[in-house]
C-alpha cells in the first residue's frame, strides 16, 4: 500500500477547504481517525461547515503545522 | 593527557574505573592485583552473615559468535568471614592508600545490624559504603537485597540507619528489577544517601536443556532465577542512569554499572550523568588488565574532544534525553541505498516488506542488473533497512528538511486551543 496517494488525497482536500477561504474550528481525534473540521471565515457562510476524516499520521501532521502557519500569519 | 580523576560524593579516585562488588573484588589478592593494573578503586564483595553458595553458579549467552554477550548468576554475597575481609581490606588499603576501597554491605533491615556492620568496616579505614539493596536472587528469600531494594520505605529507612553511623559517604546500590527505578533512587536520597549505584543484575532465567528439561545452569537438576549482566544489560542499566540523572528533584552522584566492557561505554555512561563506573563482567571474561585500554581509549578521546578532564564529561547528554513528548514530529529522515556499497543481499527489501513499510522497490538497471530503491516518500524512516544491512555504508539515513518543528506536546496544547 502505498500510504503517500492517501495522504496526497487528503492534503489535496485541506488545501482546497483552505483556498477556499475556511479556517479549522474542531479536531476531534479517536480510534477511527482525525475529524477535523473547516468553516469559511466569511460570516455570511459560517453555517456551512466540512467536516474530514483522515487517516493517515501525515495529514495529521500536516493539518497541525498548517493550522500553526495560519495562527502565526494571524498574531 | 587529560585528567582522569574524579571526586565521586566526596571521595577522591584516580580514574573513575571501579570493579563492582563481585567476584573479582572477592580478596585482597585480587583487589590488590587489580589496583596493580590500575583500577581506580574496587567496591568489596558484599559483607554480611556468612553464606553458604551451590554449584555451578553461573551461565552465559553465547550469541551468534560472540561469548558472554550476556551473563547469568546465582551467588550469593561473600562466603568468608567478616574479620577475615577485614583484615584483607586493611591490609590492601595500607599498601594501596591512593586507591579507593568502597565496602559493600547487606544485613536484615534491623537497625543495630547496620550501626554494627558499619563501624566494623569503618575501622579498618574503607574510603566510603555501599549498601547492597539489589541481589535479585537468594537473599531476597531472606529479607534482603532486592527484596528491601524494591520498597522505597525500606530503602529509605535502612539508608538513614547506615547514615546514622557512617562517617564516611553512603552509596546507595539500586536494583533494576522494578518498575521505576527513581522511586527507589528518591528514596535513598531521602535517607541521607550522598551517591546511588546502578544496575545491580536483572532477574533472569539463562534457558531450559532441551533433552534434561533442566534449567540453566541447574543445581543437581533443580535452578532458580539468577542475576543478568555483561555487555546485553548496558541499554538498560544506561536508560535506568539517564532516568535517575535527570531527575530534577535530587541531584545525587550516580556510579554507573552494568555492561561496561570498553572505554566508549564508560563515557556514554558519564555523558549520561555517572561520575564514577564501576565493572564485573568484563573483568570476569577478560581479566584486570581491560583496564588499560579503558585508561588509554578514554585519555584519547577526551584529548580528541579537547577536554582537560573526565569530569567534562559528566551529564553532557543528560539535557538530550527527553520524554516523548519533547521530540519533534516534523524531523524526517529516509533511507538512501548507496549503490556502489550494496551487495544486492535484499536483506533491506524483506525487513521492509515484512517488518516495516514496503518502500524499498527492487528494479534492473539499465545494465540489466538487479538493484534496490527507496522510495522516499513512503519511508518512515525508521531504520530497520540500515539495522539489518549487513555492509557498513551502504544504506545511509539522510535528513529531509521539514516544517518547523513542533513537539507531541505542542501540537496537544495548539489543538487545545480550538
Ligand atoms: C557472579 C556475580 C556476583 C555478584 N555479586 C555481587 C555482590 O556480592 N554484591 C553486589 O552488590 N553485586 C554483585 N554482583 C553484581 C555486580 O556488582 C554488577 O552490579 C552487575 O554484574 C552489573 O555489572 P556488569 O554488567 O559489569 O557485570 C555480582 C555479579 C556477578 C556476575
Amino acid at each position: 500500500m502505498h500510504e503517500y496517494k492517501i495522504f496526497l488525497k487528503e492534503k489535496k482536500q485541506i488545501d482546497e477547504l483552505m483556498e477556499q477561504g475556511c479556517q479549522i474550528v474542531s479536531v476531534k481525534e479517536n480510534l477511527n481517525g482525525a475529524f477535523v473540521q473547516f468553516r469559511p471565515i466569511d460570516e455570511e457562510a459560517l453555517d456551512q461547515v466540512n467536516t474530514l476524516r483522515l487517516l493517515t499520521p501525515d495529514s495529521r501532521k500536516y493539518f497541525t503545522n498548517q493550522l500553526r502557519l495560519k495562527r502565526q500569519v494571524k498574531n | 593527557m587529560a585528567d582522569l580523576s574524579i571526586n565521586f560524593a566526596g571521595i577522591k579516585s584516580m580514574n573513575p574505573f571501579w570493579l563492582a562488588s563481585g567476584p573479582p573484588t572477592n580478596s585482597g589478592y585480587q583487589v590488590q592485583r587489580a589496583f596493580e593494573a590500575g583500577w581506580g578503586g574496587a567496591v568489596w564483595k558484599t559483607l554480611g552473615d556468612p553464606i553458604v553458595n551451590v554449584t555451578s553458579r553461573f551461565s552465559a549467552l553465547h550469541y551468534n559468535g560472540q561469548r558472554v554477550a550476556g551473563f547469568n548468576n546465582i551467588e550469593l554475597i561473600t562466603d568468608r568471614p567478616l574479620d577475615v575481609n577485614l583484615r584483607e581490606i586493611a591490609e590492601t588499603k595500607k599498601k594501596f592508600p591512593k586507591q579507593v576501597i568502597i565496602a559493600s554491605l547487606m544485613v536484615e533491615p534491623v537497625q543495630e545490624k547496620w550501626h554494627e556492620i558499619v563501624k566494623k568496616v569503618e575501622d579498618v579505614g574503607v574510603d566510603g559504603l555501599e549498601l547492597n539493596f539489589g541481589c535479585p536472587h537468594g537473599m531476597a528469600e531472606r529479607g534482603m537485597g532486592s527484596a528491601s531494594g524494591q520498597v522505597p520505605e525500606l530503602v529509605e529507612k535502612q539508608t538513614s540507619w547506615a547514615k546514622e553511623a557512617a562517617e564516611t559517604p553512603v552509596i546507595v546500590k539500586l536494583t533494576p528489577n522494578i518498575t521505576d527505578i527513581t522511586a527507589t533512587a528518591y528514596a535513598a536520597s531521602q535517607g541521607g544517601a550522598d551517591a546511588i549505584s546502578l544496575i545491580n543484575t536483572i532477574n533472569s532465567l539463562m534457558g531450559i536443556d532441551l533433552d534434561t528439561w533442566n534449567t540453566i545452569p541447574n543445581v543437581a537438576g533443580k535452578g532458580t532465577h539468577g542475576g543478568y549482566c555483561g555487555p546485553a544489560v548496558k541499554p538498560i542499566a544506561l536508560s535506568m542512569v539517564g532516568e535517575c540523572a535527570r531527575q530534577t528533584d535530587s541531584n545525587i552522584p550516580i556510579s554507573g554499572i552494568g555492561g561496561i566492557g570498553t572505554w566508549r561505554d564508560a563515557a556514554e555512561f558519564m555523558l549520561m550523568g555517572a561520575t564514577g563506573l564501576q565493572v564485573c563482567t568484563a573483568a570476569m571474561h577478560h581479566g584486570f588488565r581491560i583496564v588499560e585500554d579503558m585508561i588509554d581509549g578514554l585519555n584519547n578521546y577526551l584529548d580528541e574532544k579537547g577536554l582537560a578532564s573526565v569530569m567534562d564529561l559528566v551529564g553532557r547528554s543528560v539535557p538530550k534525553y527527553r520524554d516523548w513528548g519533547d521530540l519533534d514530529l516534523n524531523h524526517r529522515v529516509v533511507a538512501r541505498i548507496n549503490q556502489d556499497q550494496c551487495i544486492h543481499c535484499n536483506k533491506c527489501h524483506i525487513a521492509c516488506e515484512d517488518g516495516a513499510h514496503q518502500c524499498i522497490e527492487m528494479y534492473t538497471d539499465k545494465n540489466g542488473k538487479p538493484a534496490l530503491k527507496v522510495r522516499e516518500e513512503d519511508c518512515v524512516g525508521c531504520n530497520l533497512c540500515s539495522i539489518v544491512c549487513p555492509v557498513d555504508g551502504a544504506i545511509d539515513m539522510i535528513e529531509k528538511p521539514g516544517e518547523e518543528p513542533m513537539t507531541w506536546n505542542e501540537r496537544q496544547a495548539l489543538l487545545n486551543t480550538l
